[in-house]
């Protein structure tokens, strides 16, 4: 089974950013989206993803955007460094998945949806326009990460689950002492993810108590992982039984959060 | 979702998020009804622990299922870890007149299971509810596991009492029992098997009495059983002639029967004179059967029966299915690769008598029969159940962790013997806290005897017959 030493091993070889990404990532970081956009072009990979979900219905642009500059001043700064980081997770997402019964397809809608409804958790705090947008893609990997470290091991997990109601998150932990929240922790800082947003990363997870507009958002992000996690889809997949929910730290933020999910829906 | 398996016999459904009508039937499906309608569990609940909300038409399917499970394989039925808020609010859906029963805990849930678990030292279990006809069905339903029912009349009653709770084993205040299980109530106290008997015992008997579960006691090495019948009211011959059955059929494994408190002057005294003559003792009270010379000495008398099974060549020659699924089990547990130091047929034999170790036994019955017995180290248990159930210093829990592992491996055991077209059955598992007990179940027993050492704590695994 799973020990400290294959996490850490695991760890090692976590892509760093590929060099036109991050790149592109330092001219959003400093609001150079013409240069961005010329650097990006570099990458025909990136570009197909972006052209993709930016035409896609749920972004509802009047016209198709074909030229790269016109995306990446449509997205904004924030919003293609969040498009940034999901192509970095999706293209290291399974052609095959080991662990959760997903496609490459449900693996995107799931992403796509964290992105959407979270950016509406955003808005209401009039933050539609800030780095905290990067978090809903960047907390993704969690999913991906989940498949790559208990892939090989499905059939021992479906024997501690026989007898124990555990999640993934917990049997990483009792094995090897880490949780997804410290792998996530872990690629956001590879990736160079803001100091602010990495904080909202792990507290998302809901190990630590916490105060404030961040915690709060925090506190919305993980009821919205549950409320996707529980689309028939996602249970069929294996995911809603994989991270560990925190009834207590979210209780009062649930008012919140349904008030925001079902505005974004009507 | 397939459900967690408690004590082999309560089959738990953990749901997670939100729960309404879409998306209810993805957390049980049809492969999962299927699943538990095989295995014929005795209770099957559906844990809200990790629920963070829903609403009446996911509720409405849960009751579907709940009450089909109910009526199929006549389980007991419920939903467990709820809030008071989640309890307020399924109550209020169904207007109080709740058709399944509600547990604010899973422990509590576990108190009704066909098999009670009341200790001799504390089994007071303090009761509030403003239903007086609930009280009433809780009590009797808990003193029929063997517990101490204490019923609080009013409010401030329970409140006074509920000031020294640790005089209860438990206080019931947020639970409501619905459909129930016909089935006979059984108890294991002090190396016996009590059941609970009660009001007018006919040809129904044959339906509420679990014999798989009686079965499976003789074939893990109980030898007394007891049946508690204070509350029976009278039986008929066919009552009597099930009775001749099972103390025909214990009379192969050595066993004792015995009834307690059973109304004499009720039953027909040719039926009294031929349960003597098939061999039951009869006794006023719990307390005089355990204390009766005779018992104590018939019990040890059995314990050494003549007729030990003795270990097939075949059993034997499917040792290496038993071997590779404890070690995998075990590895998985523990995360340490164990090594084998040694395998012999002998008598169970341990290596150092004075350090603590725990025990844990499961028969195996079909085409093959025999019993796997595991012995280690406290400090390696601990170990091995950390995994499942986090830091355990509690022996009482550290034991049912051992059980669940056992379980594990026989599981597995049985999907290799499968593989190879042997089926076999087995039976719930036994604990023993001290070897003694142990040594005096397996008697002179011989077995294939191997020691590993995981990093230098031993353990044994022992095949006998």
């Amino acid at each position: 089974m799973i020990t400290k030493e294959e996490i850490q091993n695991y760890l090692k070889n976590v892509p760093s950013l590929p060099r036109v990404v991050k790149a592109c990532l330092e001219q959003l970081k400093i609001g150079e989206l013409n240069k961005a956009a010329v650097i990006a072009k570099k990458d025909q990979k990136l570009i197909f993803y972006l052209k993709t979900v930016v035409n896609s219905a749920a972004y509802g642009f009047r016209s198709t955007l074909e030229d790269e500059k016109q995306i990446f001043s449509a997205l904004g700064s924030h919003k293609a460094k969040q498009l940034l980081y999901a192509y970095m997770i999706n293209s290291n997402s399974p052609n095959e998945w080991q662990f959760f019964n997903l496609s490459k397809n449900d693996f995107k809608t799931l992403q796509m949806q964290m992105m959407k409804y979270f950016d509406a958790i955003l808005k209401s705090y009039s933050l539609e326009n800030s780095e905290f947008q990067s978090a809903s893609s960047i907390i993704c990997a969690s999913v991906v990460v989940a498949d790559q470290i208990f892939g090989v091991h499905k059939e021992d997990v479906k024997i501690i689950k026989q007898s124990q109601d555990l999640t993934l998150d917990q049997i990483l932990y009792r094995l090897s002492g880490y949780t997804f929240a410290n792998l996530v922790e872990f690629i956001a800082k590879l990736w160079e993810v803001e100091q602010s947003v990495q904080q909202l990363l792990v507290l998302s997870f809901g190990y630590q108590k916490c105060k404030g507009f961040v915690c709060e958002l925090s506190k919305l992000m993980h009821l919205l992982l549950f409320k996707i996690f529980s689309q028939p889809r996602f249970i069929k997949a294996g995911l809603n039984d994989f991270l560990d929910i925190k009834i207590e730290f979210v209780e009062d933020m649930l008012d919140k959060f349904n008030k925001i999910y079902d505005e974004t829906n009507d | 979702m397939k459900p967690t398996i408690k004590k082999q016999t309560v089959a738990i459904f953990s749901l997670r998020g939100f729960i309404d009508g879409q998306n209810a039937s993805s957390f049980i499906t049809i492969q999962d009804i299927r699943f538990v309608e095989e295995k014929k569990f005795e209770m099957v609940l559906i844990s809200f622990k990790k629920v963070i909300s829903f609403n009446k038409n996911g509720i409405s399917f849960f009751e579907k299922i709940l009450k089909d499970f109910h009526k199929k394989i006549g389980c007991q039925v419920g939903i467990c870890d709820l809030t008071k808020k989640q309890y307020d609010q399924i109550k209020h859906f169904y207007k109080d007149d709740v058709p399944f029963s509600l547990f604010d805990t899973e422990e509590h849930a576990l108190l009704f299971r066909k098999e009670g678990t009341a200790k001799q030292n504390n089994n007071s279990i303090l009761i509030w509810k403003s239903d007086s006809s609930q009280r009433s069905i809780i009590a009797i339903e808990l003193f029929e596991r063997g517990f101490n029912p204490i019923v609080a009349q009013t409010y401030d009653d329970y409140l006074k009492l509920k000031a020294n709770k640790d005089r209860y084993l438990a206080i019931l205040d947020k639970l409501h029992l619905g459909l129930k299980s016909n089935m006979i109530a059984a108890q294991r106290v002090r190396n016996t098997v009590i059941y609970y008997l009660k009001d007018y015992l006919d040809a129904d008997i044959l339906e509420q009495f679990d014999l798989t579960y009686h079965q499976n006691c003789l074939k893990i090495g109980f030898k007394t059983f007891m049946f508690n019948a204070t509350r029976v009211v009278s039986f008929n011959i066919r009552a009597s002639n099930f009775f001749f059955k099972l103390s025909a059929e214990g009379a192969e494994y050595g066993a004792l029967f015995a009834f307690v408190g059973l109304n004499l002057d009720k039953i027909p005294k040719s039926f009294i004179q031929e349960l003597q003559d098939a061999g039951y003792i009869f006794f006023d009270t719990e307390e005089e059967f355990f204390e009766n010379e005779d018992i104590k000495a018939a019990k040890k008398e059995a314990m050494t029966r003549k007729t030990e099974k003795k270990l097939s060549k075949k059993l034997v020659s499917y040792i290496s299915d038993f071997t590779k699924a404890t070690v995998h089990t075990l590895q998985i547990m523990t995360n340490i690769v164990p090594k084998r130091k040694d395998i012999k047929i002998q008598k169970l034999t341990l290596p150092n008598d004075a350090v603590t170790y725990l025990a844990s036994s499961i028969a195996i019955y079909g085409e093959l029969e025999g019993m796997i017995t595991i012995v280690m180290e406290k400090s390696l248990a601990q170990k091995a159940c950390e995994l499942l159930l986090g830091n355990v210093n509690d022996d009482d829990i550290l034991l049912d962790g051992l059980s669940e592992i056992v379980n594990i491996i026989t599981g597995k055991s049985k999907s290799f013997l499968a593989d190879k077209n042997v089926s076999i059955n087995i039976t719930i598992p036994r604990n023993f806290e001290n070897l003694s007990d142990l040594q005096t179940v397996l008697g002179e027993k011989k077995g294939v005897q191997i020691d590993f050492s995981f990093q230098e704590q031993p353990f044994t695994f022992f095949l006998s017959g």
